[in-house]
């Protein structure tokens, strides 16, 4: 932890600057957490509300923080378990309607106007949501985020030998979907 | 004509993001979210021991309430008491100090 985030920490914990601390705060991480949620979900209201519940339980929860990793790595995790909780819940609810939820979204994905990429991309993406969410959370950190595997692996608690598997084979399985729907 | 290479992950067409957000969404992010997180958990605490202090200090009038009502009784009925002594001559008065009445 720098001496900036001590700073920040000192104020987080203090009641007369914690407003404007935590404001700080989200001001610093809401981007790349938006776009770490957005990742895994793919559409823009679902990734909206992801990361109001993440700063929401930052900010009940910022007596608990220790100051044993970063902040930065536990807004992570935070946002990390918000994700994979909301989407275990979308597919139950899929589950009981009789749908796939991984089917559904691909589909409202090529409706979102919120989407901006050409039919490559399009491609990309769907390769990546038909990914198990574990590998997909580990794909898209280290594909789009460049997060070397020590950052990945504080923030999953998982072994740097686990995550490089996985990313391996998340970037075989993808390369071949995306052969075969090109070719 | 050669032809076209199939696209590999380390085309750095694919290593860009499709996505985009509403105009502004960033600037008011903050802004909304504010209005969506309950008081602090350092205030919640303070507010929380100082209903408990009132609530202990309400709890200890009422408890101490009969016992104030039971003194009050007590001292009016004493001073009735020495009004009738007062109102007593002399001897009426000794003789009913010598009578067990």
């Amino acid at each position: 932890m720098n001496w900036q985030e001590k700073h920040l920490l000192r104020a987080l914990r203090h009641p007369d600057t914690l407003h404007k601390a935590f404001e700080e705060l989200v001001k610093a991480h809401q981007e790349p957490l938006y776009w770490h949620i957005r990742k895994m979900v793919a559409l823009h209201d679902d990734t909206n509300d992801i990361l109001q519940n993440t700063f929401i339980k930052a900010w009940k929860g910022l007596n608990n923080f220790r100051g044993e990793s970063t902040l930065s790595t536990w807004l992570y995790r935070i946002a990390t378990n918000e994700t994979l909780t909301f989407l275990e819940q979308k597919k139950q609810r899929a589950l009981t309607l009789g749908n796939d939820y991984q089917e559904e979204l691909l589909q409202q994905l090529s409706a979102d106007p919120y989407f901006d990429g050409d039919q490559l991309q399009l491609v990309l993406q769907k390769a990546i949501l038909s990914l198990p969410e574990k590998q997909r959370l580990i794909f898209n950190m280290k594909y789009f985020s460049d997060m070397t595997y020590e950052e990945i692996s504080q923030v999953l608690n998982t072994s740097v030998g686990a995550l490089k598997a996985s990313y391996h084979h998340a970037s075989k399985k993808i390369e071949e979907q995306i052969k075969a729907t090109i070719l | 004509m050669t032809p076209q290479k199939p696209k590999t992950l380390s085309d750095p067409q694919l290593q860009q993001l499709p996505y985009k957000t509403p105009d502004g969404y960033f600037d008011t992010f903050y802004q909304n979210l504010s209005k969506e997180l309950p008081a602090p958990t350092t205030q919640t605490r303070q507010l929380r021991s100082y209903i408990l202090w009132a609530a202990a200090a309400l709890l200890l009038l009422l408890l101490s309430l009969p016992l104030f009502t039971q003194l009050n009784t007590q001292a009016a009925t004493e001073e009735y008491e020495l009004y009738l002594y007062s109102q007593l001559d002399q001897n009426t008065y000794y003789e009913l100090l010598s009578s067990n009445y």
